[in-house]
């Protein structure tokens, strides 16, 4: 800077400094201030580590229990069949014996049917 | 105080970026009278200098990733520390445009520098202290009162001419008999 014919007030100003002293906690209080803000950086990680579980914990625990099947207390008879047409018995024992098996299967086909709740078709 | 910049304040810049509280920590310690210092030419209130000296210190811990190491610190601070100041003016009741600093009970500093320094606190704008304050007491450069104190580097010389002559006429009208050169100044 050029000398200026008030230049010795500079030089007079730089001879005696002045110096102002903070209070003595000052440097204390600055560096407590800085404090909060650090574990705030790393804690802002675990939010996001352990939210998500939990909130999904939580659904799967609030979430409404799926409304129980009624239990089957009495069973809707089945239209009566038509019953088959006497069939005329011959004397073949053979043949006896084969209308009777046929019977049979009848029957038990029309019980495991009965017993399927729901599902009324016939079995072919 | 030494107005000197530390040689390690680089490192320790780089360090504080990264993320040291050590480090930073020792910049504190280094620095925090300093920027009280500059604080008190602009608040010309103890308590308020302080407050807002901490808070210049957390916005910088806050905002340390745009500090470029390589520059000098103490001017990033002296601009952080004036951004706030007036942001707590703005948040303040209106004041005063020309704040007399109070009246301490403080006896007549003998020292005839001293005696300038406090006739500059009580006749200089706040500006005009401030730019003087950083240039004769910081030993900053034009440039960077100017940077500081957002103004033009023209401005500030010319602000620091006019208060030396503002100076330099209080001098004169005290006459104080224990400076005689600077009777002979013109």
């Amino acid at each position: 800077m050029p000398r200026d014919s008030y230049s010795e007030i500079g030089e007079l100003l730089r001879s005696h400094k002045p110096d102002p002293r903070p209070g003595p906690g000052l440097e204390a209080r600055i560096m407590q201030s800085l404090r909060p803000v650090e574990p705030a950086a790393t804690s802002r990680f675990w939010p996001w580590l352990l939210l998500p579980p939990a909130v999904a914990a939580g659904m799967v625990l609030m979430w409404p229990q799926p409304a129980p099947l009624p239990a089957v207390t009495q069973q809707v008879p089945a239209p009566p069949v038509a019953a088959a047409p006497p069939a005329v018995l011959g004397d073949n024992p053979l043949e006896r014996e084969s209308l009777a098996l046929r019977n049979d299967a009848r029957r038990a086909s029309r019980f495991l049917i009965d017993c399927l709740p729901g599902l009324d078709t016939p079995v072919q | 105080m030494d107005p000197a910049p530390h040689p390690e304040d680089s490192l320790l810049a780089r360090q504080a970026r990264e993320g040291s509280s050590a480090a930073f920590g020792t910049l504190v310690h280094r620095y925090h009278g300093r920027v009280y210092g500059f604080l008190l030419t602009l608040t010309r209130h103890r308590q308020d200098a302080e407050d807002l000296t901490q808070e210049t210190f957390l916005r910088a811990w806050n905002k340390f990733h745009h500090f470029d190491p390589a520059l000098p610190l103490l001017p990033w601070l002296f601009t952080i520390a004036r951004r706030q100041s007036i942001a707590a003016l703005r948040k303040s009741k209106p004041l005063p445009a020309q704040l007399p600093f109070p009246a301490e009970p403080e006896p007549e500093p003998i020292h005839p520098a001293a005696w300038l320094w406090e006739t500059a606190k009580r006749e200089l704008g706040g500006d005009a202290y401030s730019a003087l304050w950083l240039h004769y007491r910081e030993e900053l450069p034009l440039k960077d009162v100017a940077g500081v104190l957002g103004k033009r580097e023209g401005a500030v010389k010319v602000m620091l001419h006019r208060a030396r002559k503002t100076l330099a006429a209080a001098l004169q009208r005290k006459s104080p008999p224990a400076l005689p050169e600077l009777q002979r100044t013109p």
